[in-house]
């Protein structure tokens, strides 16, 4: 077996991950922005709540939290497939985190852009949707990266709850030829080739979002 | 604008793959047995080409066959596949699975199929004979995590002060077990006889010591199956001799 029939193998459970990456990432951009933005409009009940969500979900590990939604939620009643265990654990974690990552760039926004608007009369919404948001997404790219970064190498996880995505082709085939390391090294290359996938996905948005002649670039 | 586009994409994937997920976990055909392994298991169970196959896969096989029924295999890891049986979310676990007490609190066990010895394996070139185990606590212990060497290790060996569970390294599989042991990392690493005759065609591996008649193994059902009683039931129409002409197939 050659080295390109190893990633051949491999690249099977490929779908998979993209399918785990993408999917939790998608949960975590909705989670965090809705936090992010709900603290920002919400009272301050609404902004203790999720700071004590966000506290939680922070601190809990992504395996415990998703063996309590696969193998505890059947206990009380409520069947969740595979994705969505992920999604709800390690979306909803990640989610937390990038929440966080929005609260920070939230901050960098010029404040005196904020008075600006109202002086002008703009609602507190619009000036969250015209004035904040865009300049938030602008400022929270690296730490974008960062979070959906570590979503795609949290992705193994899902062979725990039975998704068949790369790291379980890579142990179902170790088991068989004992051939550890060029199958790990394959994986490894099958990852970085994911990552520089999502950042370039990332790039992207980041390309389309910025201003000429404003800042950097 | 194009921003509310984009969420409203992430919105759309978001509910489209819920409710492809949902379809999947709704499908509860009459027939259909939701079957919980573990692929990294020879012989009993592993993938080759793509394809589940062993020494279990077989005797399932058979019995669906038998039964009229179709097996729709998902893999896990080997604490997922337990999760998966006990939270009823598979009909039936099998990979080589001992039976043992603390095990047989949270699910049902069919009648056991097979023997199987416990062997602690070291490299050849460290020339590791055991005659008794008084000298074990000299060496340190690697073999996978969640298996049931845990349970016999407090029971059997703590009382009598040959070893310590906290001595011993835990590994995802027994493949890191192996590789580290290669590695010189750990002395001696737990292997089911079953695998440890797998694995010494393929790596400078020898048995220090053998366990023998205290594991069994059997297929796992979730407390309470039905499907259990059936199962047993076939384990009897297929006899001992049919049951041995399938495990010599794999064991050789």
């Amino acid at each position: 077996m050659s080295f390109f029939d190893i990633l051949q193998i491999l690249l099977q459970g490929a779908g998979y991950t993209l399918l785990i990456t993408f999917s939790c990432a998608a949960t975590a951009l909705v989670v965090g922005l809705g936090i992010a933005m709900a603290r920002e409009l919400g009272g301050r009940w609404a902004s203790a709540v999720l700071s004590a969500l966000v506290y939680v979900l922070r601190g809990v590990p992504m395996l415990v939290l998703l063996f309590i939604v696969f193998f505890g939620l059947p206990g009380i009643g409520v069947d969740v497939p595979p994705l969505v265990a992920m999604m709800l654990s390690l979306g909803l974690i990640s989610g937390a985190y990038l929440s966080e990552v929005f609260r920070g760039a939230l901050a960098a926004v010029n404040s005196n852009e904020v008075l600006a608007a109202q002086s002008m009369g703009f609602t507190r919404f619009q000036t969250l949707r015209l004035i904040k948001i865009p300049q938030m997404l602008r400022f929270s790219v690296p730490g974008m990266i960062n979070e959906l970064t570590t979503v795609l190498k949290y992705s193994p996880f899902a062979y725990t709850v039975g998704l068949p995505e790369i790291t379980k082709q890579a142990m179902a085939l170790v088991a068989m030829t004992m051939r550890g390391i060029e199958i790990y090294a394959a994986i490894g290359l099958i990852y970085f080739a994911i990552y520089r996938l999502l950042l370039g996905a990332v790039r992207l948005i980041e390309k389309h979002y910025a201003i000429p002649g404003f800042a950097q670039e | 604008m194009r921003r509310r586009d984009l969420l409203a994409t992430f919105a759309l994937a978001l509910s489209f793959i819920a409710v492809g997920g949902c379809g999947q976990g709704g499908e509860t055909a009459s027939k259909v047995i939701n079957v919980a392994v573990t692929p990294a298991s020879p012989p009993n169970l592993f993938e080759e080409n793509g394809k589940t196959q062993g020494l279990d896969y077989d005797l399932f096989d058979g019995y669906c066959k038998a039964r009229g029924c179709t097996m729709a295999i998902t893999a896990y890891d080997w604490q997922g596949m337990l999760g998966a049986v006990v939270s009823k979310k598979a009909d039936v676990a099998f990979s080589g699975i001992s039976i043992t007490e603390p095990r047989k609190k949270v699910m049902d066990f069919s009648k056991p199929y097979m023997d199987n010895s416990w062997n602690l394996v070291s490299l050849k070139n460290r020339n590791i004979k055991l005659a008794k185990l008084d000298t074990l606590k000299n060496y340190s212990i690697g073999y996978a995590r969640g298996t049931a060497y845990t349970d016999f290790i407090k029971t059997e060996f703590e009382p009598k002060g040959i070893y310590k569970v906290d001595q011993v390294k835990l590994y995802p599989t027994n493949n890191e077990a192996l590789a580290d042991l290669q590695n010189g990392q750990v002395d001696m690493v737990f292997l089911d006889g079953t695998v440890a005759s797998v694995y010494r065609k393929k790596l400078p591996i020898q048995d220090s010591y053998v366990f023998e008649g205290i594991d069994r193994l059997g297929f796992a059902f979730p407390k309470g199956s039905a499907l259990r009683a059936d199962f047993d039931k076939y384990l009897d129409e297929l006899g001992p001799e049919k049951r041995q002409a399938i495990i010599d197939k794999w064991m050789k």
